[in-house]
């Protein structure tokens, strides 16, 4: 008998487009130091916590955000003692950046029960019929 | 309070800032070979898979570095623009001396300093869904941003400083608040949305005249037949969704 021929390999996802993550993240960063003032490593872990792993992007990368959010006046930066007595640096979501997160959150709500409509074929709830605007 | 000098220094000293990030960067990789090897990896394996999960330090450090000083992160990579700088300004400090003072003895008895404040950056300006609504070479659009600030952020500075007169400063003495909030006086780089296509606008060095402001002030554009009526901004929740991938 012939061995088995061996099983086709898994197929990989294809990565995420980078100009998906270059706006959402700013977004999720947002929303994750909503709750309370994180340090960039706990950023990431939290990130990657909720999104059940789906979302993880090189750590590194999410420095650059968040000092571009500091910058423009939607986070603050303080350093502080981390849960191990590190000096770690904080970041904590301004009125502003809470005002911009709430106008995000509302837009991507539309958007992403947009895409699902179109992925279902058009079926379910338009705006009109209850959809969040 | 506020320490003045804090934004000051920041600029003075970008090797700080560089020794912050790192700072930074080394808190991340040592909680990242913490976590690892709690997961049962040894100290070795523990810290190279933290590096690898972090990506490489020296691109992200300059990107860090380039959103806090950007015109000093390019001269540190090319020193002749630090030299030809200089040359510049002496060149200019020169003329300065030689032709200025006699061209100002000229310039004082007109000089009045309220008339150099009114100046404006738009043609027009309308209030909507307490967005400003801008109008730049004939066009409407959603200001998004001054000097690469949020207008969120912007306008809450304003309001700080101005309270309930924030929106008429803003529209009739842009220099004034500018000037209040620390940030250049002569030109801004504004970031303007198309409200009816989302797409994102880039107008850097958009110069503040006193045409520009008077047009705003006078709300002349409304005689003005060839610019368009304001458009009707979509609230929040209708904003076009591609706003996220720009």
């Amino acid at each position: 008998m012939p061995p088995a021929p061996p099983p086709p390999p898994m197929p990989t996802p294809d990565p995420p487009a980078p100009e998906l993550l270059r706006g959402t993240l700013d977004m999720m960063i947002l929303r994750t130091v909503a709750d309370e003032p994180r340090h960039g490593y706990g950023v990431v872990r939290r990130i990657e916590q909720t999104s059940g792993g789906v979302l993880g992007v090189e750590e590194g990368s999410l420095y650059p955000a968040l000092h571009r959010l500091v910058k423009r006046g939607l986070l603050t930066a303080e350093w502080g003692t981390s849960e191990n007595n590190r000096r770690a640096k904080f970041y904590r979501l301004t009125a502003a950046g809470r005002k911009r997160l709430k106008r995000d959150q509302t837009a991507w709500s539309a958007m992403a029960a947009a895409v699902t409509r179109v992925m279902a074929g058009g079926q379910g709830p338009t705006r009109a019929e209850g959809v969040p605007s | 309070m506020k320490d003045p000098f804090e934004k000051h220094e920041r600029r003075r000293k970008p090797e700080r800032a560089r020794d912050e990030i790192d700072e930074e960067f080394a808190f991340h990789l040592d909680a990242s070979a913490r976590d690892a090897r709690a997961a049962g990896l040894d100290a070795q394996s523990a810290q190279a898979k933290a590096g690898a999960d972090f990506g490489d330090v020296s691109t992200y450090r300059d990107a860090c570095l380039r959103v806090a000083h950007p015109w000093r992160t390019l001269m540190g990579k090319k020193q002749t623009g630090k030299w030809s700088l200089a040359a510049t300004c002496l060149a200019i400090g020169v003329i300065a001396g030689v032709l200025i003072p006699e061209a100002l003895d000229d310039f004082r008895s007109d000089y009045t300093p309220r008339e150099w404040q009114r100046v404006g950056a738009f043609e027009g300006l309308v209030w909507q869904n307490d967005l400003p609504i801008v109008l730049v070479d004939n066009r409407w659009y959603v200001l998004d941003a001054i000097n690469g600030r949020q207008i969120e952020s912007f306008m809450e500075a304003t309001e700080a400083r101005f309270g309930d007169r924030t929106r008429k400063r803003f529209k009739e003495d842009l220099y004034e608040v500018l000037q209040a909030l620390d940030e250049p006086t002569d030109a801004i780089d504004a970031t303007l949305r198309d409200p009816v296509s989302g797409a994102v606008v880039e107008k850097p060095g958009l110069e503040l005249t006193q045409e520009k402001r008077n047009n705003a002030y006078g709300e002349g554009w409304r005689s003005q037949p060839d610019v368009p009526p304001v458009p009707e901004v979509p609230m929040a929740g209708d904003i076009p969704a591609y706003r996220f991938f720009c």
